[in-house]
């Protein structure tokens, strides 16, 4: 037997679906701002082995 | 004569460039990350809070159990929609008088079910508890969990949204060592945890496909665990990737929130890690076994047979397999022609050097708060000398200068044999050194052992103990021994922010 379908559940409170809003704004920055990290670190990568070629080959 | 002997050096140069295949899919792994942004699964969620029953086996618990549930009670969710089942698999300690204070101080929302029969692991104490669940049509999601982990406030809502939408069968959380200020083990479990969950699991949601749900932070909806059957695997040691596996199988989607966070106290020890870890281990070589047909193929509703997750999957299955060839080619070149030996290894352990900058450099910024607890632990992960030998290779230069005035120091400088005797010495490493993070394991219960057993591990590797552990899995699993399970001692010690 399955409970009710998501719908049956009710609309959510005003505050809710503030709360929901502000928490997946701030989640889809933090997961935007790890492409960044991704791409420095990368960079970081390059950095160095670039010094180990010119410099400490 | 001339030919065979080509084609056994190219032979073994192939097998020396195979172990520097799960390097390449670390990277690709990580590099997928950065991808995840692009596969957020917010559209489809709203504000949603079904009845949720929060499913708790436990055996033995009494040191735990008691604030777990406290917390439980805490989380910001309507309280009329949670309800706690405790399984209670015939503990033996104050467990059963525990959680029926916790009954008699939240009416209605903790049930207390007991196994007068226990000890036939966690999977049957699960299947006990789902029954009683699934009798009646109260539940809507069921969050199963273990007794000592501890939800962030915010946790159980973030995950319940993504029920919102009918595709999504479970959901999984961030799951966080907690012990503070914990041991140099914990701080090691805890970047570990960065690299397995946090990044890897981003990276498997990017493929569409999820390896394994946290068996301490799985919420799934009422139609997915009626669709797997109403009850977990019992046959394996892997009751959660089994999960898993039949969840996406059925073409639902199961989803990381990343932002749910759940804290767990880890093992503190090299051999409670060893028992832990060995269980896993064990648990994903049936799992390989069990989904033999899945691996590479094409499936109708899923990605689980995708060429990318087979490649992760069986990349770090193997990795031991993997250096051990490469390790074993190299000596073998070694003897065969020296100056092939070294420029393979170059080409080797240059990708090594690739792969420990970007990895870890990523992994401490993914996760910046675990990161500056553990970054010592992040550094020397692959272990002391491996960590020299990446030094070396990024600075040739002052590291032979170094390695000469060392070698002139002990009166042994400027000879060939010397450096032959470090070539050879650096090619067995790439094996040795899970042999070497092994006797950690064995130093940690004897004499001086809470010396030794770090000192081994900080030589050899966090992350070479952890092949050693997955050889010794596929060494039980060949010798069929007994699936035992074994839990992990907890002792409630974790610092968990509110």
């Amino acid at each position: 037997m399955s409970g009710p379908e998501p719908a049956a559940v009710g609309p959510a409170t005003a505050k809710q679906a503030q709360v929901f809003e502000d928490e997946v704004r701030d989640a889809v920055r933090y997961e935007r701002g790890l492409a960044i990290k991704c791409v420095a670190c990368i960079l970081l990568v390059a950095v160095i082995l670039a010094l180990r070629v010119y410099f400490f080959g | 004569m001339t030919d065979f002997l080509l084609a056994i050096k190219s032979l073994l140069v192939a097998f020396v460039f195979l172990g520097a295949l799960p390097l390449l899919v670390a990277n690709y792994q990580f590099l997928l990350v950065g991808l995840h942004f692009r596969r957020l699964h917010y559209a489809k969620c709203r504000p949603y809070f079904p009845r949720t029953a929060i499913l708790i086996p436990a055996w033995n618990e009494a040191a735990v159990i008691g604030t777990s549930i406290d917390r439980l009670m805490l989380l910001d969710y309507p309280r009329e929609r949670l309800r706690i089942y405790v399984v209670d698999d015939a503990s033996t300690d104050a467990t059963p008088e525990v959680v029926l204070a916790r009954v008699a101080e939240y009416p209605g929302n903790v049930v207390h079910l007991r196994r007068e029969t226990g000890g036939e692991g966690k999977a049957a104490t699960l299947n006990h508890g789902l029954v009683e669940i699934l009798a009646d049509d109260w539940m809507q999601a069921i969050l199963i969990m273990d007794s000592d982990v501890v939800y962030e406030r915010s946790s159980l809502r973030r995950m319940t949204r993504h029920l919102a939408d009918p595709g999504v069968g479970s959901v999984t959380a961030y799951i966080k060592e907690g012990s503070r200020p914990g041991n140099y083990m914990t701080r090691f479990i805890s970047y570990e945890y960065i690299t397995a969950q946090a990044a890897a699991r981003r990276s498997q949601e990017v493929l569409g496909v999820i390896a394994c749900l946290a068996g301490g932070a799985q919420l799934h909806s009422r139609a997915n665990i009626e669709a797997i059957g109403g009850r977990v695997d019992t046959t394996t040691l892997a009751e959660d990737t089994i999960t898993t596996f039949e969840t996406q199988k059925g073409g639902r989607r199961v989803i990381f929130e990343p932002h749910a966070t759940v804290w767990a106290e880890e093992p503190g020890s090299i051999v409670a890690l060893w028992k832990q870890r060995l269980r896993w281990a064990r648990g994903n070589v049936q799992v390989t076994r069990r989904f033999k047909t899945v691996w590479f193929r094409r499936q109708p509703n899923n990605r689980l047979g995708s060429i990318s997750f087979g490649l992760l999957w069986f990349c770090l299955l193997l990795l031991p397999v993997f250096m051990m060839l490469a390790s074993g080619s190299l000596v073998t070149l070694f003897f065969i022609d020296p100056e092939l030996a070294f420029a393979a290894f170059h080409v080797l352990w240059l990708t090594n050097v690739v792969t420990y900058i970007f990895i870890t450099s990523f992994t401490l910024a993914i996760d910046p708060d675990v990161g500056r607890h553990a970054w010592k632990e992040a550094l020397i992960f692959p272990g002391l000398i491996n960590v020299i030998i990446l030094a070396a290779a990024i600075l040739p230069g002052p590291a032979g200068w170094i390695g000469h005035e060392l070698a002139a120091a002990a009166g042994v400088g400027g000879t060939s044999g010397w450096v032959r005797g470090i070539e050879l010495f650096t090619y067995v490493w790439l094996s040795a050194c899970m042999g070497v993070a092994f006797l950690g394991k064995v130093a940690e219960s004897r004499k001086l052992g809470h010396f030794l057993g770090p000192l081994f591990v900080y030589i050899g590797g966090y992350g070479p103990l952890l092949c050693a552990i997955t050889t010794a899995a596929y060494i039980k699993e060949l010798r069929h021994a007994e699936a035992t399970w074994d839990k992990t001692e907890k002792t409630g010690k974790m610092v968990v922010p509110t």
